[in-house]
C-alpha cells in the first residue's frame, strides 16, 4: 500500500466519522430537524470505492447516504448545513439527511425511498454508453434494497446492455430491523451476479484496503466497456437504524460490540502502522487536520442563514439556465 | 402543409429531433427493429440503430427508473410505453423520482425526458390496456402532462417536450392515432398551457379532453342545426391547464360543460370546475356540469363498454340541457 | 275560499298608496312568492308577494293603474281554480251559463301552471333563483330581478331574462326622457326620506309622482315636531384638505378615468365616519327603549334628484379606502338619478351629511334625517384672509390666504347634549385642518 493512498483513505473515513458524530451530538442539540441515519461502521464502503472515482462518475445513493456524500467530495459544510436546514446546505435546504444532493462533483442524490438508485445508476450508465463518455456510475445500497424489484430490474437491465455501473451492496444485516437472514431466500447478495450473468464479488466492508481494491478491479471493467459488477460489502453499523431511535430488540448488544471490535477505522490504522506505511505523527496529523475542519464546518453551519420562505415554490419546473 | 396521420406526424417529430440532438434516444418493448407496436418508431431503428432504439424488457419499473437516471446524467430518454396502463408499476419511480428530481436538486439537475403512449377506452381493449390517468399525473407538481388531439398538435407539442427540460407525460388516445389533419412543414412549436378552441360558439362551453374534444365538436355540429352554438375547447396539457382560455369562453357563453372519459372523482372535470367557480362564478348563468367516463372498471364487451364512455348522442343531449337549464 | 286583495299599508307613515302595476293579469295563476302587484308609497315602489298560489281576480270596478287609494282598499280577490270571487258568484247564480270563466294567461310568466304549488316556493324568501351571472349584469344594468321569472328549466332567472328587462327599461327610460330633460344631479342640504327598516321589499322607482313629495313632506314634519334640534357651526380651514384632493386630481389624471378622484363629498364620508369612531354617542338613534348607539357607520349622502331628494347611504366608509368609497359613492348618485336605486341603497344610515357649498352657502341649519340622530352640513369652501399660527409659540403671528369652510351640525339634543356634540364638530374640524391624521389610519 502506497503511504498516499493509505492515508487518503483513513483521512476520509475519520472526515465521515467525526462529521457524523458531529452531526450525531447536533441532532440531540436540536439543529438537525428531521431524520438522520448515520454510516458509522460503514465508512470503509464508500471510502474504498469513491477513491477511484473523479469528478464525472456519478453516485447514486440512499436514505443512509452522508458517507458517499462526503466520500464523493461534498465538504462536511454542506452536508451539516442542509441537515441543519439551512440555505448554505448542498440541497438549499429543501432536502435534509435523505435528499443530498451536487451534481458539481457526482453526487447524484441521496434518496428516502430504497431501490430508485440502482435504477438511476444504470441510467447514469447508459448515458454514458449512449454519449461515449469514459465514467462509471455508482448505486450504493443495502441489502433491503436487495431484495426490492428495483434491484432485478436494475441489474439486469445493466447487465444486458453492458453498462458501466458498480451495484455496491452494503449489506449491513438489516433491513431497518428486519435481518436480511430472514427477508433473504440467500443472504449471499453476491451469489445473485451469476443470475444475470454478470461478476459478484464479496468484500469484507470493514476492511478499507480489501474495498480498495475490489472497486479497482470493478471500475477498471466498468471503463473498459466490459459492464457491470455487483459488489457484497459484509459491513455493520453500529449506530441505531436512525438518531434517537431505540436501538434494542432485534439485534444482541454482544453483536454489536463484536463490530465494534472491527471497527474499520482502527482496522486500517494498525494496518498502516503495522505494515509501516505511516507512523503515529502521520496519524495524528490527520486526526488533527480532520478534527480542526469538522468543529470548523460545523460553526459555520450551525452559523449560516436559513432559506427564504419564498424560496419553497421554486424550481419545481425548469426555471431557465 | 402536408396531410398526415396522428401516429406519423408524431413519429416525424421523433425523427427530426433524434436526428437533430444526438443526445434522444427511445425505450420500449418492440421499439426497436419491430418500429412500435403502434408504428411509433417504425423505420427509426434503421437509420439510429440500437442504442438509441432501445428495445427494453418487460421492466416498467426498471426502464423508467433507468430513463429517469438517464434524464440526470445528460440524455433525453423518450419511454414508449404503449399502454398508460402498463406504466402503473413505475409510479414510484415517476412521482417520487422523476416529478421531484429538479426540486429536491434545487434545480441543478433537469429532466428532460418523456413518457409517451396510449390512453383511453375503446376497441374492447378491457381493463388493463383501456386507462387515462391524466387526472392522476396531473395532480402531481414536476410533471407535464399533455394530450394532443390532431396531427399538427402532436407534432409540434412532441417536440416541444423533446427541446424543454421537464419530464412530459404525452398521453396519446388511440382512437385518434389514424386521424388525418393537415401538418405545417416548417420547424414549429406547439407550446404546453395554451388551449385550443376547436370550434368557437357563443351558447355553451364544453371542455374536452384528447378524444372527448373530437366528440364535442360533432356534437356541436348536431346542436347548431338547432342554433345551439356550441364552443368546444381542447386544453391540450392538462398541467399546466390554460384555465384563462376557458374563464374567457364561459365569459362569453355563461354555460360550462366539462366531457372526459376518465373517472370523474378528484378528477381533470373537478379541476376545471372548481377554478371556473372560484374565478368566474359571476359569468356564470347555469351550473358547470360534468360528463365522465363511469366509475368503474372498464369492461371487454361491446355493450358493456359502450355504455361507460361519453358518446356523442349523451354529450348532444348534455349540452342541449344545458343550455335549456 | 277567495281571498281578498287590499291595498297594503307600506312603512310606518304611509296612509295611501299608488297602484303602479299589477305584474299578472286577472285571471293569471300566481305561484306563492311571486310578484303581482307594484304599489308606489313611501318614494319608493313596492312589490307585493303573494302569500299562495292561487288566481288573481281584480275587482271589476276597483281602482285603476295610476290611482291613489286609502290604505286597506279592496282591489280585488285570489279564488282557487274552478272557484269564482265573490263579485262574479252572485252574478253567476243570475245568470245561469252567462259569461265565460277567464281563462288563465297562457303568457311565458305563468306557463304550464302546475297543479301543485313548487315545492321550494316560499322557502327561499331572498326572492327567486337567480344564476350568479345574471346577478351581475342585472346589478350591472340596474334591473330589479326580484320582479323577473325565470326562464330556464328550474325557474331560474338567466341572463337572458335580465338582458329581455333591460331593454325593455331602456325603452321606457327613452320615452320618458323624450318629455323631461333629467337635471343634473347636486347633492342639496335635506333631511331625506330614508325607508323605514320593516318596510317591505323595496325597490327601484323608475317613475317620479306626488307620492314622493308627500312622504318628503310627512318624514320633514316628523323630524321638526319630534325631535329637539340645535345647530352648532364653526369655521374651519380647509386649505390641507383643498390640497390634498389637488393632489388626488393631479395623481387621478396620470391613470386615466378608471381612477376616480374622490369627492369633498366622498371625502367628509370618510373624515366623518372617523371622527364618529371616536365619538360614538353621535351615532346613534332615538327609540321608545332609550338611545341605541349603532355598532356600525353608514353615511348618507343628500342627493338632488328630478324626483326629489333621496340618501342614498355609503356603508363603513370608516373601513374603505377613499377610491373605494368614490367608487361606490359614484354607483350610488349614478343611480339616483337614473332612478335604479334600490331600498336597500337608502337603506341603514346613521349619520347623514349634506353639502350647499355649490350653492355659495355658508352655514345653514339642516333638517335631522330621522331615525338619525345628527346631521353635519358643508358650506362653501372660499379664499379669505386670516391671522395664523398666532398659537405657535415657535411662530409669529402673520395673516395668510387659506381656503375656508363652514361646517354646520344639527344634532337631536334627546339623544344627545351640547358638549359631546360640539366636541365630534371639534374633531371634524381638526380632520378637516389636518387630514393627515386620519388618513394613516
Amino acid at each position: 500500500m502506497e503511504k498516499d493512498t493509505g492515508l487518503l483513505l483513513y483521512r476520509n473515513m475519520l472526515l465521515i466519522r467525526m462529521s457524523e458524530e458531529r452531526l450525531a451530538q447536533s441532532r440531540q442539540a436540536g439543529l438537525v430537524h428531521g431524520a438522520c441515519h448515520t454510516y458509522v461502521g460503514e465508512e470503509a464502503v464508500a471510502t474504498g470505492v469513491c477513491a477511484h472515482l473523479n469528478q464525472d462518475d456519478m453516485v447514486f445513493s440512499t436514505h443512509r447516504g452522508h458517507g458517499h456524500a462526503l466520500a464523493k467530495g461534498v465538504s462536511p459544510f454542506e452536508v451539516m448545513a442542509e441537515l441543519y436546514g439551512r440555505e448554505t446546505g448542498c440541497s438549499h435546504g429543501r432536502g435534509g439527511s435523505m435528499h443530498l444532493f451536487k451534481p458539481e462533483v457526482g453526487l447524484m442524490g441521496t434518496s428516502g425511498i430504497v431501490g430508485p438508485c440502482i435504477l438511476q445508476a444504470a441510467g447514469a450508465g447508459y448515458t454514458f454508453k449512449l454519449l461515449g463518455k469514459p465514467n462509471v456510475a455508482v448505486a450504493f445500497f443495502g441489502d433491503g434494497a436487495s431484495n426490492n424489484g428495483a434491484f432485478h430490474e436494475g441489474v439486469n437491465l445493466a447487465a444486458i446492455y453492458k453498462l458501466p455501473v458498480l451495484f455496491v451492496c452494503e449489506n449491513n444485516l438489516y433491513a431497518t430491523e428486519v435481518p436480511s437472514s430472514y427477508s433473504s431466500g440467500n443472504p449471499d447478495i453476491y451469489q445473485r451476479a451469476i443470475g444475470y450473468g454478470i461478476p459478484g464479488v464479496k468484500v469484507d466492508g470493514n476492511d478499507a484496503w480489501e474495498m480498495f481494491l475490489a472497486a479497482g478491479e470493478a471500475v477498471r471493467r466498468a471503463r473498459a466497456g466490459e459492464g457491470p459488477t455487483l459488489i457484497e460489502a459484509k459491513t455493520y453499523r453500529t449506530r441505531a437504524h436512525s438518531e434517537g431511535m431505540r436501538d434494542v430488540g432485534y439485534r444482541t448488544q454482544e453483536e454489536v460490540e463484536s463490530w465494534k471490535a472491527r471497527d474499520p477505522i482502527k482496522m486500517l490504522r494498525d494496518r498502516l502502522l503495522r505494515d509501516h506505511t505511516a507512523d503515529e505523527d502521520d496519524i495524528d496529523n490527520v486526526h488533527n487536520e480532520v478534527t480542526a475542519r469538522v468543529t470548523d464546518d460545523h460553526q459555520r453551519a450551525a452559523d449560516s442563514p436559513w432559506p427564504k420562505g419564498s424560496d419553497a415554490l421554486s424550481h419545481v419546473y425548469f426555471e431557465g439556465a | 402543409m402536408k396531410e398526415l396521420t396522428y401516429t406519423v406526424a408524431a413519429r416525424e417529430a421523433l425523427d427530426e429531433e433524434m436526428a437533430r440532438d444526438p443526445r434522444i434516444f427511445v425505450m420500449g418493448e418492440g421499439i426497436g427493429k419491430r418500429g412500435g407496436n403502434f408504428n411509433t418508431t417504425l423505420g427509426l431503428y434503421e437509420k439510429y440503430g440500437p442504442l438509441r432504439l432501445c428495445d427494453t424488457p418487460i421492466a416498467e419499473r426498471g426502464f423508467i427508473g433507468l430513463a429517469v437516471g438517464a434524464a440526470m446524467s445528460g440524455s433525453i430518454p423518450v419511454i414508449d410505453f404503449m399502454m398508460v396502463d402498463f406504466i402503473l408499476d413505475a409510479m414510484g419511480e415517476i412521482i417520487n423520482q422523476m416529478a421531484k428530481m429538479q426540486y429536491m436538486s434545487s434545480g441543478r439537475l433537469r429532466m428532460p425526458m418523456v413518457l409517451r403512449g396510449c390512453i383511453g377506452i375503446g376497441g374492447a381493449a378491457a381493463t388493463h390496456h383501456s386507462g387515462s390517468y391524466y387526472s392522476i399525473f396531473s395532480n402531481i407538481p414536476g410533471l407535464r402532462v399533455i394530450v394532443p388531439t390532431t396531427p399538427a398538435d402532436v407534432k409540434g407539442m412532441f417536440r416541444t417536450a423533446l427541446r424543454g427540460n421537464d419530464p412530459v407525460i404525452m398521453l396519446e388516445h388511440k382512437n385518434l392515432l389514424s386521424n388525418k389533419g393537415l401538418v405545417p412543414d416548417e420547424d414549429y412549436t406547439t407550446p404546453f398551457g395554451q388551449a385550443r378552441i376547436a370550434r368557437a360558439g357563443k351558447h355553451v362551453t364544453a371542455v374536452g379532453v384528447a378524444l372527448t374534444v373530437q366528440k364535442c365538436v360533432q356534437a356541436a355540429e348536431v346542436l347548431a342545426k338547432q342554433g345551439i352554438e356550441v364552443e368546444v375547447i381542447d386544453p391540450r396539457s392538462t398541467s399546466p391547464l390554460d384555465i384563462a382560455t376557458i374563464l374567457q369562453s364561459v365569459k362569453k357563453t355563461g354555460r360550462l360543460m366539462i366531457v372526459d372519459d376518465a373517472f370523474e372523482p378528484c378528477g381533470f372535470g373537478a379541476e376545471v370546475s372548481a377554478q371556473v367557480g372560484a374565478h368566474g362564478f359571476d359569468d356564470l348563468d347555469a351550473p358547470i356540469r360534468r360528463l365522465s367516463g363511469a366509475f368503474a372498471p372498464t369492461p371487454y364487451s361491446p355493450p358493456l363498454e359502450q355504455e361507460i364512455v361519453p358518446s356523442v348522442e349523451t354529450i348532444t343531449k348534455a349540452l342541449y340541457d344545458l343550455v335549456k337549464e | 275560499m277567495a281571498v281578498e286583495i287590499v291595498m297594503p299599508k307600506l312603512g310606518w307613515t304611509a296612509e295611501e298608496a299608488t297602484i303602479t302595476e299589477w305584474t299578472k293579469k286577472d285571471g293569471e295563476l300566481v305561484q306563492r312568492g311571486e310578484v303581482y302587484l307594484l304599489v308606489e308609497g313611501d318614494k319608493s315602489v313596492n312589490e307585493i308577494e303573494s302569500f299562495e298560489t292561487a288566481i288573481l281576480r281584480l275587482l271589476p270596478d276597483g281602482p285603476k293603474v295610476g290611482e291613489t287609494v286609502k290604505i286597506g282598499t279592496l282591489l280585488g280577490y285570489f279564488v282557487q281554480p274552478g272557484e269564482k270571487p265573490p263579485f262574479e258568484a252572485a252574478q253567476a247564480a243570475a245568470q245561469l251559463g252567462g259569461q265565460a270563466e277567464p281563462q288563465a294567461s297562457p303568457s311565458a310568466a305563468a306557463a304550464a301552471p302546475s297543479p301543485n304549488p313548487d315545492p321550494y316556493a316560499g322557502r327561499d324568501k331572498r326572492g327567486p333563483k337567480i344564476s350568479p351571472r345574471a346577478l351581475r349584469i342585472a346589478n350591472e344594468l340596474g334591473v330589479d330581478w326580484q320582479k323577473l321569472t325565470g326562464s330556464g328549466t328550474s325557474g331560474r332567472i338567466v341572463e337572458a331574462d335580465v338582458q329581455a328587462a333591460a331593454a325593455a327599461m331602456a325603452a321606457t327610460a327613452a320615452a320618458k326622457v323624450a318629455v323631461v330633460q333629467a337635471p343634473p344631479v347636486q347633492p342639496v342640504a335635506a333631511p331625506a326620506i330614508v325607508p323605514a327598516p320593516t318596510q317591505p321589499v323595496v325597490r327601484a322607482t323608475p317613475v317620479a309622482s306626488n307620492a314622493t313629495r308627500k312622504t318628503i313632506a310627512a318624514r320633514m314634519s316628523q323630524s321638526a315636531h319630534t325631535t329637539a334640534p340645535v345647530t352648532l357651526t364653526t369655521e374651519v380651514d380647509a386649505s390641507e384638505l383643498f390640497k390634498l384632493r389637488e393632489t388626488l386630481k393631479g395623481e387621478g389624471a396620470g391613470r386615466g378615468a378608471a381612477q376616480l378622484v374622490p369627492s369633498y363629498n366622498d371625502l367628509f364620508a370618510k373624515l366623518v365616519a372617523l371622527a364618529l369612531q371616536d365619538h360614538p354617542a353621535l351615532n346613534a338613534s332615538w327609540s321608545d327603549e332609550g338611545v341605541i348607539q349603532h355598532a356600525h357607520i353608514n353615511i348618507g349622502m343628500a342627493v338632488q334628484t328630478e324626483r326629489g331628494l333621496l340618501v342614498p347611504v355609503v356603508r363603513d366608509p370608516a373601513r374603505k379606502s377613499l377610491p373605494d368609497i368614490a367608487a361606490e359613492a359614484n354607483r350610488l348618485v349614478e343611480q339616483a338619478r337614473n332612478a335604479t336605486l334600490s331600498g336597500d341603497d337608502m337603506r341603514g344610515g346613521t349619520f347623514t351629511i349634506t353639502n350647499l357649498g355649490m350653492y355659495d352657502i355658508d352655514g345653514f341649519t339642516p333638517v335631522i334625517n330621522l331615525p338619525e340622530c345628527a346631521i353635519l352640513g358643508i358650506g362653501r369652501m372660499v379664499a379669505k384672509v386670516v391671522v395664523v399660527d398666532e398659537a405657535n409659540p415657535r411662530r409669529a403671528a402673520r395673516t395668510a390666504i387659506r381656503k375656508m369652510m363652514v361646517l354646520s351640525l344639527t344634532f337631536d339634543h334627546r339623544v344627545v347634549d351640547g358638549a359631546p356634540a360640539a366636541q365630534f364638530l371639534q374633531r371634524v374640524k381638526k380632520f378637516v385642518e389636518q387630514p393627515y391624521i386620519w388618513l394613516v389610519r
